[in-house]
């Protein structure tokens, strides 16, 4: 199950190890069920040291999460692989916005799988809401004054913002209509600027394919 | 998707984690003062306050918040971050409401029957409704200002334990300025308070801690 490899250049092994066999046994210590595969516990060791500030480590997470969350969101989305790919990245993403979440008396994969379970339900929620979407906003389009087709376009565009994950919903909402720039929205929603830009441009071109574009303007 | 990553790896700074009492605790005391400041200004400590921290039932009253925002507390610890179960936490405050509720139909059913509705209803249940609920919504604010830093995965569940806190802190506070110990008004006017404040932090925890 468990397919980890994990490059780790400029890693303190020995540090790495006894950590991990700390953490280990705080964990047991809490009553957890343990998954102390030793995949885990590296796992857990290099998730500490991310959360410290170590490139290296992170990248090696980001790595194996990204391996294993293409393989989870495949197997669950066999019959719309984009929409499989969209969710590994919002996943990436949460894991990157939510990391100081992790508490390493716990082992990291049952933290990992539980964001992506919680993304995979967002995803089937929104897409609930755009199958049924035609028949809620058929009525009501009768009268088409400048005020009300202004309110109306305000409107739907809550509607198609409603339908996008959070943090991109927001990044439009700051940047696109609020008139914030990128770095006012950084620090506002507490993530680095190429985030933002990140989260803006993923949100534009699932609006898009929400309203039926194929292409999106990239301005 | 390797671009992605570099990116995330190029933006990565310190991040630790810190226990849930450091996350939870200074929102939370920050929205004490608005009760607070109501106790001072408005309410006034309960008059006989000086008696009453010398017997039994105004510890009998502050024990029933004690036990939820402990239990709640460490239910909501765990609830905030994905992949930890809730554990017993939600299950001991229910339980123990559930004994305070019974404790007072105990008490009810002892009395004469011409005093059961007096001392149900006592001098001020409405007030004690209503302070509860808004002192609630004091916490409630602090709480999910906190919750939305970290990562809900059952929303509801964490509201819940979120509004069982912010209820019992609420309580707790609201029994500085209220008189009233008798048991089935406590386990009547305060739990309701406390539910009515779990149930609406329930039903909006998707929505503001939704990430």
């Amino acid at each position: 199950m468990l397919a980890v490899a994990v490059p780790s250049p400029s890693l303190p092994r020995v540090s790495v190890a006894r950590s991990a066999r700390a953490s280990g046994a705080a964990g047991q210590a809490c009553g957890e069920k343990a998954v102390t595969s030793e995949a885990d516990a590296k796992l857990r060791a290099l998730m500490v040291l991310a959360q410290a500030g170590d490139k290296a480590a992170y990248r090696s997470v980001l790595d194996t999460a990204r391996a294993q969350l293409a393989a989870y969101f495949r197997y669950r989305l066999k019959e719309d692989p984009a929409s499989a790919d969209d969710l590994v990245q919002e996943t990436l993403i949460a894991i990157h916005t939510k990391r100081a979440t992790y508490d390493a008396r716990h082992p990291f994969m049952p933290w990992l799988y539980a964001i992506a379970r919680y993304k995979l339900i967002d995803h089937y929620r929104r897409y609930r809401l755009r199958r049924t979407e035609p028949e809620e906003v058929a009525g009501g389009i009768a009268d088409e004054t400048d005020d009300t087709r202004a309110a109306m376009a305000r409107l739907d565009l809550e509607t198609l913002l409603a339908r996008l994950p959070a943090g991109q919903a927001e990044a439009i909402r700051r940047t696109k209509l609020n008139g914030q720039s990128v770095s006012e929205t950084a620090s506002a929603m507490n993530i680095s600027e190429s985030l933002v830009k990140v989260n803006v441009h993923r949100g534009l071109k699932a609006a898009a394919s929400l309203v039926g574009l194929k292409q999106v303007d990239r301005s | 998707m390797t671009r992605l990553i570099d990116e995330l790896v190029d933006g990565l700074e310190p991040a630790p984690s810190r226990p849930a009492i450091a996350i939870f605790g200074l929102p939370l005391a920050v929205a004490a003062l608005l009760p607070l400041a109501a106790i001072v200004f408005y309410y006034g400590l309960r008059p006989d306050m000086g008696s009453a921290l010398m017997a039994m039932p105004f510890w009998i009253k502050l024990a029933l918040p004690a036990i939820l925002v402990a239990a709640a507390g460490v239910a909501l610890a765990h609830l905030s971050r994905p992949g930890t179960p809730a554990g017993p936490g939600l299950v001991i405050a229910l339980a123990a409401m559930a004994i305070f509720a019974l404790a007072g139909l105990a008490s009810l059913a002892s009395l004469p029957a011409e005093t059961r509705l007096p001392v149900l209803f006592g001098q001020s249940w409405q007030k004690c409704l209503m302070s509860v609920g808004a002192f609630g919504l004091a916490f409630l604010a602090g709480g999910f200002w906190a919750l939305r830093r970290m990562a809900p995965v059952r929303p509801h569940l964490a509201g819940f334990a979120l509004g069982l806190v912010a209820g019992g802190l609420a309580a707790a506070l609201y029994s500085l300025a209220c008189n009233e110990d008798a048991l089935p008004f406590i386990a009547s006017w305060y739990q309701l308070g406390i539910l009515a404040v779990a149930g609406m932090s329930t039903l909006i925890a998707p929505r503001i801690a939704r990430w």
